[in-house]
């Protein structure tokens, strides 16, 4: 029989196996695409010494079409790809060793036989992997759990991988009858495989990490801004409230004004009206203008910090005049800064006898300057001594946050830093200018 | 001679921190002059374009015009750059800071409590007076920092010293309450700044006027504040 027809048919099994362990359902027409791409790949196969390397060149060609097809669900097309090959093998080796149990001997050379037993495989290899394809379904492809991390599925994708060029390399070495120069190039190749799986490894388990981070950051983004949300809503509920005392007193006001009692209307603006002032200016501290930042991430630590600071009894200053879109540098980075900064502004404030915190952001046609401020103890501060690791006026603290602070300034160009000691007032100072790209 | 300008919307109000202004400079015999007070932004513009001698200036922010007290100020900072501005103001939507950052505002007055306000001017005038004989008296020479169209001015009295950041681009001037890390390079200071400055070590360029004491020995060098700075053998003739 002709090499490339003998071949036809165990691949059109394998591709049924493959078709229905897929992890997406697969028509008519992408199964077509399926086997005939197999048996393209399985085109070289009697021409090669080792049947093994045109196998790998088989599955090598699934795995592509699982990579170019049905994207969202790469990395399972791929492992079903390995296990509907070996699912495949395993049902060939079963139906076979069924064979050899029948009583009686398959005729080879009657077609008619020939056929019913081909098309006897057919459909048992269809019903037994339909079954297990739904039953994988599932189990695994659920995307529920662990299931749902594709770097799981990477993983196994590529253990399977290792697995089988240790298979083929083996059963290829041994029908080598290796040389030396020929161990040596296995070897080779083996281990070149094995630093590639390994550096594809790392890359995914360094953007799975960087994945965490940024939804870790985003988290801790979203609960500062219901706390910011939180704060404007009390702001908003005090203002209205005062809205309707205003019309109470504006009633009584009128009431004395009516009778003519000036004494009266002395004596109830100075006890009522004028406390209102403070009324207005205290818990005022603008919390809204940050509303003018729209890089989410800042705005959120920025609240976070002055809400925290507000609740400490600190005078808090915000303002922040112009809308502010971007801040030149990376913002993790600036979060960073700004949080050691604030950090600092607030606890040195909190020693004083009137403490005071101001934060102003400006923005400038090409440059964004951030200053912030705090009401300082004197106490005998050596500014450069400041900035070094290990330097704190607190106990207990190591001193990393301003060094820290510093090493993050000092990696931008574009980043203008000033801390000055002056009349009492602590003040950190930023310029940061568009970068020239 | 210095000559004041008042500019405010409320007759009533312009007219108390006229009064404040016209006693003190009348009592303390300050050589100043009130040469306009007025509700008009513009007529105000008029008279500084006209003026010759630097002025202070009184200004509500809340104008209710089409130019507020923000604009107006940016606009007189061009005309008459060493002028003193003062805001007057009722509300605080805008703090002093964003004033100060700016025009460079001298001061801010809040004239909710007009008492305190009358103080707040008179102090104002003073310190206005000060900074004007300072300046005309004795001409400092400065370092300017220039970042976008933000300028830095320091003096040099007031400079310790340079030093290399861990950043090629960087560069840390040491003054005696400030610091300063902005963008540059040693060699582009160097020929910027007069023979007072030395540079005393590869990373470190240092204002002569301001050292306290050498240690040769040890090769330190002690500055007016107590700070240190290095210093390289090849260098120690210089200093």
């Amino acid at each position: 029989m002709n090499p490339y027809l003998s071949l036809l048919f165990p691949f059109f099994l394998v591709a049924i196996t493959i078709r229905n362990v897929w992890p997406q359902k697969m028509g008519l027409k992408a199964f077509a695409a399926l086997y005939a791409l197999m048996v393209c790949a399985a085109l070289p196969i009697p021409l090669l010494t080792f049947k093994q390397y045109g196998l790998f060149c088989v599955l090598l060609a699934v795995c592509l079409y699982g990579l170019i097809t049905d994207r969202d669900t790469r990395p399972e097309n791929i492992c079903m790809t390995f296990f509907g090959l070996v699912f495949a093998i395993i049902l060939d080796n079963v139906s076979s060793g069924l064979r050899s149990l029948l009583p009686f001997e398959i005729p080879g050379e009657n077609p008619y036989a020939a056929f019913c037993d081909a098309a006897l495989r057919v459909i048992l290899t269809y019903a037994v992997t339909l079954l297990c394809g739904k039953a994988i379904r599932r189990k695994l492809l659920n995307r529920k759990g662990l299931w749902q991390i594709q770097q799981v599925w990477y993983l196994i994708d590529v253990a399977l991988l290792l697995l089988f060029i240790l298979y083929f390399l083996h059963t290829g070495v041994r029908a080598d009858m290796v040389s030396a120069a020929g161990l040596i190039y296995y070897n080779a190749v083996f281990f070149a495989g094995y630093l590639l799986v390994a550096v594809f490894l790392a890359l995914m388990m360094q953007r799975a990490r960087h994945e965490k981070m940024r939804t870790e950051t985003r988290q801790r983004a979203f609960q500062d801004l219901q706390e910011y949300t939180r704060s404007l809503e009390a702001m908003y509920d005090g203002l209205r409230s005062f809205k309707h005392d205003y019309i109470n007193i504006l009633s009584s006001l009128s009431g004395y004004i009516e009778n003519g009692d000036m004494e009266k209307l002395r004596g109830f603006f100075e006890e009522k009206i004028l406390p209102t002032k403070n009324l207005i200016t205290q818990g005022d501290y603008k919390l809204n203008q940050l509303g003018n930042i729209a890089v989410l991430e800042i705005k959120s630590l920025l609240s976070a910090k002055m809400i925290y600071a507000h609740e400490m009894g600190i005078d808090v200053t915000i303002d922040i005049p112009d809308h502010i879109t971007c801040f030149f540098v990376d913002t993790v980075d600036l979060a960073r800064i700004l949080g050691i900064f604030l950090d600092n502004a607030v606890e040195a404030a909190l020693e004083t006898a009137h403490p005071e915190v101001g934060l102003n952001i400006i923005r400038n046609p090409d440059t964004v300057a951030v200053v912030i401020s705090n009401s300082l103890q004197d106490s005998g501060l050596a500014l450069h001594k400041l900035n070094r690791q290990g330097f704190t006026t607190k106990a207990g603290h190591q001193g990393i946050g301003l060094a820290n602070a510093q090493r993050l300034i000092r990696s931008y160009e574009n980043i203008l830093w000033e801390t000055t000691v002056q009349d009492g007032c602590f003040t950190q100072y930023m310029e940061i200018v568009r970068g020239k790209e | 001679m210095l000559h004041i300008f008042v500019c405010e919307d409320d007759a009533v109000q312009r007219k108390t921190v006229v009064r404040t202004i016209y006693n003190t400079v009348l009592i303390e015999g300050l050589d100043m002059r009130l040469v306009l007070d007025t509700a008009d932004p513009c007529e105000l513009l008029e008279a500084v374009r006209a003026s010759r001698e630097t002025g202070i200036y009184f200004l509500d922010i809340d104008l209710k015009c089409d130019m507020n007290g923000m604009k107006l100020a940016q606009q007189i900072r061009k005309l008459d750059p060493r002028c003193f501005i003062i805001f007057i103001t009722a509300h605080s939507e805008l703090s002093y800071m964003t004033f100060q950052y700016r025009v460079e505002a001298m001061d801010f007055i809040l004239k909710d409590n007009p008492a305190e306000a009358g103080v707040k001017i008179r102090e104002c005038l003073f310190h206005a007076w000060e900074r004007h004989t300072l300046q005309t008296n004795k001409v400092h020479k400065t370092y300017t920092i220039e970042i976008g169209e933000r300028k830095i001015s320091v003096d040099y009295q007031d400079i310790l010293f340079f030093e290399t950041s861990g950043n090629v681009h960087k560069v840390v001037l040491h003054a005696k309450d400030r610091q300063i890390e902005f963008p540059g390079t040693m060699k582009e200071l160097e020929s910027a700044l007069d023979d007072g400055f030395v540079r005393c070590h590869r990373s470190f360029l240092v204002n002569r006027n301001n050292i306290k004491e050498v240690d040769t020995k040890n090769r330190i060098i002690y500055l007016v504040n107590g700070e240190t700075c290095l210093m390289s053998t090849r260098m120690r003739k210089e200093i």
